[in-house]
């Protein structure tokens, strides 16, 4: 269980948090979601403990973060970063064996024990056939695969993913999320995923938050907070909202600014007239 | 975890479960394979010289050294002579500034995450090089009851220079590592400005200290071997312990403080490892240049990058890398000596060359 208690986060002089308050619970999938630069990474780097909050409470199951050292913190807390660094020499399995760290001393090597945790961990994310190839030579989407597996080795109640699906085509968008889902699921683990894709997010979460002025401008499920008021006044854009033909939740569709597509005729007299003027 | 076999597919699944799970074992014999070998290049090493001593002896005399080990001599005292009192000290000497340089420049390689890192990068060289500059034209005695204090100030000069670059990359948030090689190349600058301006207007006898700057073994002895020892050990063995951390690090700051490492500690513990080890070393040897790029390099390109293996068995390279780079120094156009750095740079170059052209990958 996570709870966030009243963060307030600055950089420099620019306020990005004002208050914000939000809970995951034991095997909830909690989307993050709001505009570039409302401070969904932020909030994520907050509960990490890359960044220390100037104001605010993070509590796993009750306790303070703050009382933690990096290495409890990390068996608690795993992260799957948008962009990570990889050491490209690497092979998958050195990779995801990084996520063992956290539970081992300083002079202590991986044991059986946590090479079998790694392998699980591949299985999962179906890269075991990958595991002895070099980091370089793997595609977007398996690189993404191997740091979820990474996360996974990390076996900590809560999991952080910064935009997990941005970069990949979409038959491995719907992979890594289904691999998200199968986590919280297996393990009642909470996660806590910051989402660009609206429709993605409803799809799979089961709680939305809506960032907007540094604080929780929405939080429910994705059906009462995934509408077309609220995405009007967070986001700034009109929309459609429509129902997934799979489960009913929303479906969001933007509509262009421009006139030419308000009606099909006037779509086609534009196209006439572009086309003899 | 069971894994069962079900038609080929699966066939190839468990044999990849079962690698993963089995982990491939610590290549200790590549060490001990490493140590023999540098061991076998220091004996060939001591035989020879101006004097040949075939290996044969050079080994009886080691032997008769040895407590409970009686042979009879049959060979001339002046053998004995020359190699316990010329030709060991400066091998042995050779060796372990090899060893601490090569160490030294893959734990900066491994701490800045760049290949092309070494030893040098943050001001130790130049720091050094204003210490005995300082000492020369100041007109310190050169000697204070019998110790030169030539290394002393070279050793003093690397490790100020070092923390003035840390004091002042070092910020809030932690150290900013790419702010700190900036700040040691701005230190270097400038303390290799002060070391000119002393040498224009210093004292006219200016070959002690270039005879140190160029770097070399020819007035070694065994005292400068015990001296740096105490600095090198503790190094050596903290850094390794740091070994699996040090993978780790090749993620970035961020990844690696969420996979509950310690960053900031990590940074200052092993850049003060690395460089009281490289201070020591440079202090007795002067500068040699080549070693600590070019062994853990080219011990990650033939080995691959796990810093549990590529940080002992660079320091073995390194340590018989620069044996034979002295063995060639002082032999090649016997009787004058080439300085040693000329060697490491004229074998160092080439070879780095061809591991690269061998492996295209780029290797980080």
């Amino acid at each position: 269980m996570l709870t966030v208690d009243g963060l307030y986060f600055a950089y420099k002089d620019s306020p990005v948090l004002r208050g914000l308050n939000l809970t995951a619970g034991r095997g909830e999938l909690v989307g993050l979601v709001g505009p570039n630069g409302t401070g969904k990474t932020t909030v994520l780097r907050l509960i990490s403990g890359v960044l220390s909050p100037s104001d605010g409470r993070i509590r796993v199951d009750g306790q303070d973060l703050r009382t933690f050292k990096a290495a409890e913190r990390a068996a608690l807390i795993s992260v799957v970063p948008q962009n990570p660094t990889l050491p490209l020499t690497f092979r998958v399995v050195d990779l995801v064996l990084m996520g063992r760290n956290p539970h081992l001393g300083l002079m202590q090597w991986e044991g059986r024990r946590d090479r079998e945790i790694a392998w699980r961990a591949m299985e999962l994310t179906e890269i075991g056939h990958l595991a002895q190839r070099p980091l370089g030579s793997l595609s977007g989407g398996e690189r993404q695969r191997a740091v979820v597996a990474m996360a996974l080795a990390q076996e900590a109640p809560v999991m952080l993913l910064d935009e997990p699906t941005a970069s990949l085509d979409l038959a491995h968008q719907i992979g890594i999320m289904d691999m998200v889902r199968d986590f919280q699921g297996a393990r009642a683990g909470t996660v806590l995923v910051a989402m660009h894709d609206l429709t993605l997010a409803a799809q799979y979460c089961d709680r939305i938050v809506m960032i907007a002025d540094g604080r929780a401008y929405a939080d429910g499920p994705p059906g009462s907070v995934l509408t077309a008021e609220n995405i009007s006044a967070v986001y700034g854009a009109d929309v459609f909202i429509l129902a997934h033909p799979q489960g009913g939740t929303p479906v969001v569709l933007p509509r262009s600014a421009g006139r030419r597509y308000d009606a099909p005729g006037e779509a086609l007299r534009h196209t006439d007239a572009d086309g003899r003027m | 975890m069971s894994v069962r076999a079900t038609g080929t597919f699966s066939g190839q699944h468990a044999a990849d479960a079962q690698r993963v799970v089995r982990g491939a074992p610590y290549p200790w014999r590549r060490l001990v394979v490493g140590a023999l070998a540098v061991v076998a290049i220091g004996i060939v090493a001591s035989s020879q010289g101006a004097v040949w001593i075939p290996p044969l002896t050079v080994l009886e005399i080691l032997a008769s050294r040895l407590p409970l080990v009686e042979i009879a001599p049959g060979w001339p005292d002046s053998s004995e002579t020359i190699l316990w009192q010329l030709r060991l000290p400066r091998i042995v000497l050779a060796g372990i500034v090899g060893l601490a340089l090569a160490f030294s420049g893959a734990t900066y390689q491994g701490l800045f995450r760049n290949p092309l890192a070494d030893p040098f990068l943050i001001g130790v060289a130049s720091g050094a090089g204003l210490g005995a500059i300082i000492v020369l034209v100041t007109g310190v005695p050169l000697y204070f009851q019998g110790v030169s204090l030539l290394p002393m100030a070279a050793f003093v000069g690397a490790v100020l220079a070092v923390t003035a670059a840390y004091l002042i990359a070092r910020q809030s948030e932690g150290l900013p590592l790419t702010t700190l090689i900036l700040a040691g190349v701005a230190i270097a600058s400038l303390t290799g400005a002060v070391t000119s301006l002393l040498m224009l207007r210093g004292d006219p006898d200016l070959r002690p200290v270039l005879s140190w700057l160029l770097g070399g073994f020819i007035s070694a002895q065994w005292k400068h071997s015990w001296m740096i020892l105490p600095y090198l050990v503790p190094s050596l063995l903290l850094v390794m312990g740091y070994g699996r951390i040090l993978n780790v690090f090749q993620l970035d700051d961020e990844q690696a403080k969420q996979l509950g490492v310690n960053v900031e500690r990590t940074k200052i513990l092993l850049i003060g490892a690395a460089t009281m080890s490289t201070a020591a070393a440079v202090s007795f040897s002067g500068l040699i240049g080549f070693v600590g790029l070019i062994a853990p390099h080219a011990v990650r390109l033939m080995w691959g990058a796990d810093y549990r293996f590529l940080l002992p068995m660079a320091a073995l390279v390194g340590a018989g890398f620069l044996i034979l780079a002295d063995l060639i120094a002082r032999t090649v156009v016997s009787p004058t000596e080439l300085p040693v750095g000329v060697v490491t740079a004229f074998c160092g170059a080439p070879f780095f060359l061809y591991l690269l052209r061998r492996r295209k990958t780029v290797a980080m």
